[in-house]
C-alpha cells in the first residue's frame, strides 16, 4: 500500500465520518399507545423537560414520577410536541393534524432535541470526555434562557383581531398568548363557537367565521384547557359586514430623517378615515387625527407627549428607533410601522 | 514519506475535530448588559408591563436611546427598586427582540415594540444614590 492509497483510505473517512458513524439512537422504534420500555420513559423525561409538552404536573407521569408506560397522557403530550414542532413533523410527514404517534419525523426531532440538550450539558461539565451524555444528564438540566418560567405563563390572553371586519365565511385570525396547539375555542359573541382550532405557536389562531353568524359587531375571546381569556375591562371585538374595511396600514412617512425637532409629519398609507384615527407610538399617543383624503395624516414631532424626553443634550446627533401603530374603526395596523428618528 | 506522514496529520485532526463543527449554538439565546437613565414610561395596560424609555441607554460601547420592558414577576428587581422612576438610573441585563408589552385600543390590544425584555435590573433611588 502507498502513501496515496492511505491518504485516500483515511480522506475517504474524513468525508463519510459524519454518515457512517452508528449513533446510538435512544428512540429507535416507532412508539404509540399501549407500547412499553426504557424508550418511553426517555421519551416522557423529554416531554416532561418542556413545560409546555408536560405530561402531568403531579402523580405519574409527572416529572420525576416517569413510567415504562406509554398511554393517553403521553399521547396528549406527545401530540403537543407535534404541535410545536409543527414544521418538522407534521409538514415533513405530509399531515396536518398531530397524531401522537412517535414515528420516523417525530423521533427524529426528539434526537435532535436530545442531541442538542446533550450539547448544552457537555458545555456545562469542565471535562467534555466526562459529560454524562445519558438520561440524568437529560433530565437533570433546564433549557438555557435567560428568562424566568413566568414569561412562558400558560394564561390564555386574546389581544386582537387581526382581521377586525370579516365577512361570513372569511378567514379570522387572533393574535394573544397560552393557547393550546390542539384544542381551542373561538367565541363570536355569546352564541357563536368554533371549536377544535389549533394554533402552531400558542399566540396565533386562525378559522373560518361561520356563515350563519349575522352581521354585526361581536366581543371575542377563546376559551382552552388554560382558562377563559374573557376580560370585561379590555373587551376585543370584531366587526361581521359584507363589505369590509381595509384596515390602516402605513407606507411611509416623510420627510426622510425626521428628528425629534422636525416640524409637521405626513404619514402616507391606506385604510384611514376621516377622523378618530388614533396613533400610537413609542413616543406617546396622538388621538384622533382627522384624514382628509384617507391617504395621508398629517401631526408634528412635537405633538407627541414624550418627544421631548426622548433626547438629551448627551445624545445629540445619536439616533434611535421608533414604532407607530394606527387604530380607528377599520380596526389595528397589522405590524407596528418602525421609523429611526434623529435625537 | 514525510509529507505523507503531515498529511496523514492533517486528515487525521480533521476528523476528529469535523463532528464539533457541526453543532448548533443553541446558548444564542442569552441575555445582555443594559445601562441607562429612565426618562418616560408607558404602562402596558394590556399585558401588565412597563415600557420604559431610557436616555441614555448604552447596549454596548455607544451611548443612544431606546425601549425596554420590566415585566413585574418575571424581570427580577435588585436594590434601588425604583423601576421606570424617571431620574434613576439602571444596570441589569436584557433578553433582546422579546416582546411583552400590549396596550389597550378601543378594538383590541396593540404591541409596544421595544429593544427587549428586562431580565434582571438594580437602580439607583434619584436624589440619594
Amino acid at each position: 500500500m502507498n502513501a496515496r492509497s492511505i491518504f485516500f483510505i483515511i480522506l475517504s473517512l474524513t468525508l463519510f465520518y459524519p454518515a457512517s458513524v452508528v449513533r446510538a439512537e435512544m428512540f429507535a422504534r416507532n412508539l404509540t399507545i399501549g407500547s412499553k420500555g426504557e424508550d418511553v420513559k426517555k421519551l416522557q423525561v423529554l416531554l416532561n423537560g418542556d413545560a409546555r409538552t408536560q405530561i402531568a404536573s403531579s402523580g405519574i407521569g409527572s416529572p420525576g414520577n416517569e413510567t415504562e408506560h406509554f398511554g393517553s397522557f403521553t399521547k396528549i403530550a406527545v401530540m403537543k410536541f407535534q404541535g410545536l414542532y409543527r414544521n418538522e413533523i407534521l409538514v415533513k410527514s405530509g399531515i396536518t393534524n398531530p397524531t401522537g404517534y412517535v414515528g420516523v419525523a417525530t423521533r427524529s426531532t426528539l434526537e435532535q432535541i436530545l442531541k442538542n440538550k446533550t450539547v448544552i450539558e457537555s458545555k456545562k461539565t469542565p471535562s467534555v470526555s466526562s459529560a454524562p451524555k445519558n438520561e440524568s444528564a437529560v433530565k437533570s438540566k433546564t433549557p438555557i434562557t435567560p428568562l424566568l418560567p413566568q414569561f412562558y405563563s400558560k394564561k390564555v390572553t386574546l389581544y386582537r383581531a387581526v382581521t377586525y371586519q370579516v365577512a361570513p365565511k372569511g378567514k379570522i385570525v387572533l393574535l394573544g398568548s397560552g393557547f393550546d396547539s390542539i384544542e381551542n375555542s373561538i367565541n363570536v359573541g355569546a352564541l357563536y363557537t368554533i371549536s377544535s382550532v389549533a394554533s402552531a405557536d400558542g399566540a396565533t389562531l386562525e378559522a373560518t367565521l361561520p356563515d350563519a353568524v349575522p352581521f354585526g359587531t361581536y366581543e371575542l375571546w377563546v376559551e382552552n384547557r388554560n382558562g377563559v381569556s374573557k376580560d370585561s375591562a379590555r373587551a376585543i371585538t370584531m366587526i361581521v359586514t359584507d363589505t369590509p374595511a381595509q384596515q390602516p396600514y402605513i407606507e411611509s412617512i416623510s420627510p426622510r430623517g425626521i428628528s425629534v425637532i422636525t416640524g409637521a409629519v405626513t404619514i402616507t398609507g391606506s385604510g384611514f378615515t376621516p377622523t378618530g384615527n388614533n396613533i400610537y407610538a413609542s413616543l406617546g399617543n396622538i388621538l384622533n387625527v382627522p384624514s382628509g383624503d384617507g391617504k395621508t395624516l398629517r401631526i408634528a414631532m412635537k405633538d407627541f407627549p414624550f418627544n421631548s424626553k426622548a433626547s438629551t443634550p448627551n445624545t445629540k446627533g445619536l439616533s434611535a428607533m421608533i414604532w407607530i401603530t394606527i387604530q380607528n374603526e377599520n380596526g389595528i395596523q397589522e405590524k407596528p410601522f418602525a421609523v429611526t428618528i434623529g435625537l | 514519506m514525510k509529507r505523507t506522514k503531515n498529511l496523514c496529520l492533517i486528515v487525521l485532526c480533521a476528523f476528529y475535530l469535523f463532528p464539533l463543527f457541526g453543532q448548533k449554538n443553541v446558548e444564542a439565546n442569552t441575555a445582555l448588559p443594559f445601562g441607562g437613565l429612565v426618562t418616560f414610561t408607558l404602562p402596558c395596560t394590556c399585558s401588565g408591563a412597563l415600557w420604559i424609555w431610557f436616555t441614555p441607554l448604552w447596549l454596548g460601547n455607544i451611548p443612544g436611546s431606546g425601549p425596554l420592558v420590566y415585566v413585574p414577576y418575571s424581570s427580577l428587581l435588585y436594590q434601588g427598586y425604583m423601576i421606570g422612576v424617571p431620574g434613576a438610573w439602571h444596570l441589569g441585563e436584557y433578553a433582546p427582540g422579546v416582546q411583552a408589552c400590549f396596550q389597550v385600543t378601543p378594538v383590541g390590544c396593540i404591541p409596544q415594540p421595544a429593544i427587549g425584555v428586562i431580565t434582571q435590573t438594580g437602580t439607583s433611588v434619584p436624589g440619594l444614590w
